[in-house]
């Protein structure tokens, strides 16, 4: 194993690998940074060019392209507030907040970092432990994703800021959105009043786009005249430092190693694993009400938990030959492409591209945090590119955002709308990540709960006699317990 | 108001069209609609396919997704384009089932079918370890006990299980997941017993031995698993599957169909795209348009037997 | 005069009303059902929407009263308009855009919008008029050539 990995960082660093490699990565930071464009959509345009490739180079920047794609969306979600893919949607929570105290460096160094390490521990897990990972992966089942999906469903609570009631609000109105279409059990249309375009859904992207980005436009050009004394922040170069990394270093890595388990999971991502560790993160910390209010913990946890994943879901790839998400659908492709049979046999039949795949995940962490540290400067200029100009920019580029993810206009009509509706609620002082949680797990809670009744036949049984299932659904109740004790704790600190 | 803009543009831009081209076809990108998603089977199998066209034709195919509504939204909305020969669309069964279920509105008549590309039936697929070792103990476990043998279906509803339950006059219990991604790990953890995909879908899974293979849907086995026994050879008269093809707007000229046509015929004999489809386990199945034509009328009077 | 805490909360309640209306007529699945059906969490969803708006409304009534003392603070709060002349503008420019690349594409549509705007900003640097068409001309390379995404075409132009 040792002199295989070792020939796969020789040949990640070779003049074949490691330039496709970078190319990967950067291409990554830069789709995920923009809205509307996802890894998933990058690996994809890529897979026909890996045709002509060598198997290794051609894995390799699909790789590099899936990593750099879940790093590449929290510099927006930090400088802009506009997260470029679901996954970053919980880092704008803490490290927006951070980038108006005029910490945007700092932020983006523990971005960097935390992505760094979350995705090194997924990867070094999936090195060590894949098979075992397989094993759990293989025990879940509806009625295992439906209470995963209750679990995170109860996540609402402590990602809605002060009034718990507007957040809940917030997520019953995301997920009756995530009903409209065709029902994935019996096919009966849902709230789609034959419009066709809404027959599968209203696209999460989209949503995405309008609640943050478009939503966040048109805040900023209502502030931008309206109060004109409001100071810029003072702007700080600082990284992070060496202290501060031994505070979030325990959060990263427990981060890193929910993320992996999650990624594990077919059909769980790097949205609900990042907001699975910001709430765990929120739950243990020793002062909760920093969350929120620019927590480093909570960055960290974020970021860590969703480049977490990165690792996690080749384990269903690697050892089933199933892809655990859509990018590994994609390299599933790219696999057999290259005439590889993905799986179990894949260990057996060619080691040197298992463990080539392994290293350069390593590699291409490193080049993340390169890439990430080297950009910190010129990502921070950003801010400086005056309002009047950013505005339009964010706006227009929502727009082709929203268009590119399905060639629709219909979806530009759905983030429109969601951007009126996120500006209103911001008004309100409603969240909008509820929203967007529930449209991720509703659809998830729903299906899974029905499909489970169908496999026990109508018996509620699952609920207690699956060990997964049951564990998560009390920690669904503990969470909930514990969302009030902590309420309980603020009123009674206000009341002081 | 916006729809009557459309139309009489659209209208406008034929009467131009239908006079002068076909000379000079094709004289620029065209664009090549797919109906789901970017990553899927029949996105791979209709970038493959641009990708081997493009030098055939000597312009570029660009591949647009447009997903929804299990492929109706994309096909529809090809079926819908300006008929020029610049804009195709990847027609699947679903085109045959959609209509008949209420669920889209453009059917295959609004297609000018240019070639079928694949034709893959449907495999029946149990744990390595199970206890059904044909397609008769599966059969005769779900006459035992109607409606409890768990099937973990790919689609709801699901054909190829209504084509076996149909002829065998049994019932088994479908638990509807999201495609075979979904529906072979189900399996793999013994959630349910048995599934039913096409080759190409669990050719990783059954190359490692961990699923067994009861019986292929065919007429004849398929050449990339020449161990598994039809469903005809053990008794059973059921075949199913699925099958992928081009189309353009109906009312594109002929000339430029025959053109198109001529190309795909070289593109789907080329190298490159057999080699791809061919490591996929995707049989090629190149069908004429009249004959493509013929398939799909006959095709929709079978799903209509399941469609009531 | 409408307040919005109590507006908001009861237009939602009027809609999850209507939800429940069309959820009592989805119609009967062709094939198969689950023992919960395609109604039954729509309607769980609704029904908690309801409830949790009325608690929302409760709960400012009770601050209300409690804060009858400092009238003036809950003044302040109200103050803050929900739309203001420039959230109009914003939007206004949004739909046009989209119109607009419905109609002509991505390109000139872009290039519209982004002087029509900078124009309504008064604004007379030439280096942002020059910013702003190398960001666009930008977008449809990157999108075009680098990352082949289509951009939208529009009707007009073939």
């Amino acid at each position: 194993m040792t002199e295989y990995l070792l020939s796969g960082f020789a040949s990640a660093f070779s003049m074949a690998v490691f330039p496709v490699l970078v190319f990967g990565v950067l291409g990554g930071v830069i789709l995920g940074a923009l809205p509307g464009l996802t890894a998933t959509m990058g690996v994809a345009i890529l897979l026909p060019f890996t045709f002509g490739m060598d198997a290794t180079p051609a894995l390799v920047m699909l790789i590099g392209v899936y990593i750099g794609g879940i790093y590449g969306g929290s510099i927006a979600a930090i400088l802009l507030k506009t997260p470029g893919t679901p996954a970053s949607a919980a880092t704008v929570l803490d490290g927006h907040t951070m980038a108006i105290k005029g910490l945007a460096a700092k932020a983006l160094s523990i971005a960097a970092v935390a992505s760094f390490i979350g995705g090194l521990i997924s990867t070094i897990v999936l090195i060590a432990v894949a098979p075992i990972l397989a094993d759990f992966a293989l025990r879940f089942n509806a009625p295992e994703y439906f209470a995963l999906a209750l679990f995170g469903l109860t996540i609402i609570a402590s990602v809605s800021a002060k009034n718990i009631m507007k957040g809940l609000l917030a997520g019953t109105i995301g997920l009756l959105v995530s009903m409209v279409g065709l029902d994935p059990i019996s096919s009966v249309p849902r709230f789609t009043f034959g419009v066709m375009d809404l027959y599968s859904g209203i696209n999460i992207i989209p949503v995405l786009i309008g609640l943050f980005a478009i939503a966040e436009g048109l805040n900023q050009l209502e502030k931008m005249s309206s109060d004109k004394q409001e100071m810029p922040p003072k702007f700080s170069y600082k990284l992070l430092s060496f202290a501060d990394f031994k505070k979030i270093l325990p959060t990263t890595i427990k981060s890193g190693l929910i993320g992996t388990s999650i990624g594990s999971v077919p059909g769980a991502g790097a949205d609900i694993s990042a907001f699975a560790c910001y709430n765990e993160a929120k739950r243990v910390a020793k002062n909760p009400e920093e969350f929120g209010n620019g927590s480093m913990h909570g960055l960290a946890a974020a970021e860590s938990g969703n480049n977490g994943v990165t690792g996690g879901s080749l384990v269903p790839l690697l050892t089933l030959g199933v892809p655990g998400d859509a990018v590994s659908a994609v390299l599933l492709g790219a696999l057999i492409v290259q005439g590889l049979t993905p799986g179990p046999l894949l260990f057996t039949q060619n080691p040197e591209i298992v463990y080539g795949i392994f290293s350069s995940m390593i590699v291409a962490n490193i080049v993340m945090l390169i890439i990430g540290f080297l950009g910190i400067r010129f990502f921070c200029r950003i801010i400086e590119v005056p309002k009047i100009l950013m505005i339009p920019i964010i706006i227009f580029l929502s727009v082709i955002g929203a268009y590119a993810i399905n060639n629709s206009m219909f979806d530009v009509g759905i983030a429109i709308t969601f951007g009126l509706l996120g500006f209103l609620l911001n008004k309100l002082d409603i969240p909008s990540s509820p929203i967007l949680l529930a449209i991720i797990l509703g659809p998830m809670a729903e299906t899974n709960l029905r499909k489970s009744l169908i496999m026990y036949e109508g018996s509620w049984s699952f609920l207690y006699d699956r060990p997964i299932a049951l564990a998560f659904i009390l920690f669904a109740i503990f969470s909930v317990y514990s969302t009030i004790k902590l309420k309980k704790k603020e009123r009674l600190a206000e009341k002081k | 108001m916006k729809k009557l803009l459309k139309t009489a543009l659209i209208s406008a831009g034929l009467l131009m069209s239908a006079s002068s081209f076909a000379a000079d076809y094709p004289s620029k990108n065209i664009r090549l609609i797919v109906p789901f998603g970017a990553g899927g089977g029949t996105d791979a199998v209709g970038r493959t396919l641009a990708n081997s066209a493009k030098d055939i034709l000597g312009t570029s195919i660009s591949v647009m997704n447009r997903t929804g509504g299990a492929g109706a939204v994309g096909m529809s909305f090809g079926a819908r384009q300006r008929a020029d020969g610049y804009t195709l669309t990847v027609v699947t069964r679903e085109i045959a089932s959609l209509p008949q279920m209420g669920l889209m509105q453009n059917t295959a008549d609004d297609f000018k079918l240019i070639r079928m590309v694949n034709l893959d039936p449907a495999v029946i697929l149990v744990p390595a370890d199970s206890p059904f070792n044909t397609v008769n103990d599966l059969v005769a476990e779900a006459k035992k006990m109607p409606g409890k043998v768990k099937f973990a279906s790919t689609a709801a509803p699901n054909f190829y299980l209504m084509a076996l339950e149909q002829s065998q006059d049994i019932k088994l219990n479908a638990v509807p997941y999201n495609g075979s991604s979904e529906a072979i790990p189900s399996v793999l953890g013994h959630h349910t017993q048995v599934t039913m995909v096409t080759p190409g879908e669990a050719i990783a899974q059954l190359r490692s031995g961990q699923l067994k293979a009861l019986g292929v849907m065919s007429e004849e086995r398929i050449s990339y698993i020449p161990d598994v026994p039809t469903l005809k050879e053990q008794g059973i008269d059921a075949t199913t599957g699925t099958w992928r093809g081009i189309g353009a707007p109906k009312d594109t000229p002929d000339e430029i169909i025959e053109i198109l046509g001529n190309a795909f015929d070289q593109a789907m004999a080329s190298a490159e795209f057999k080699d791809f489809m061919a490591k996929g386990a995707m049989t090629i199945h190149p069908l004429k348009a009249q004959e493509f034509t013929d398939f799909v009328k006959k095709d929709e009077k079978v799903l209509s037997q399941f469609i009531k | 005069m409408l307040n919005r805490n109590i507006f908001f909360p009861s237009l939602i309640i009027l809609l999850s009303l209507i939800f429940l209306v069309f959820i009592s007529q989805f119609p009967e699945p062709r094939y198969q059902d689950a023992p919960v059906g395609a109604g039954f969490f729509p309607a769980v969803i609704a029904v908690l929407q309801i409830i949790i708006c009325s608690v929302l409304i409760f709960q400012y009534k009770q601050k209300q009263n409690n804060q009858q003392a400092d009238k003036q603070k809950q003044q302040e709060t109200n103050e803050i308009p929900l739309v203001s002349k420039h959230s109009i503008f914003g939007f206004t420019l949004l739909i046009g855009y989209a119109a607009l690349i419905t109609l002509v594409g991505y390109l000139p549509a872009s290039l519209v919008g982004f002087t029509y705007y900078l124009v309504y900003y008064r604004v007379k640097k030439p280096l942002y008029y020059a910013i702003a068409w190398i960001f666009v001309f930008t977008i449809y390379f990157l999108f075009g050539e680098v990352f082949v995404i289509s951009l939208p075409e529009g009707l007009l132009f073939f």
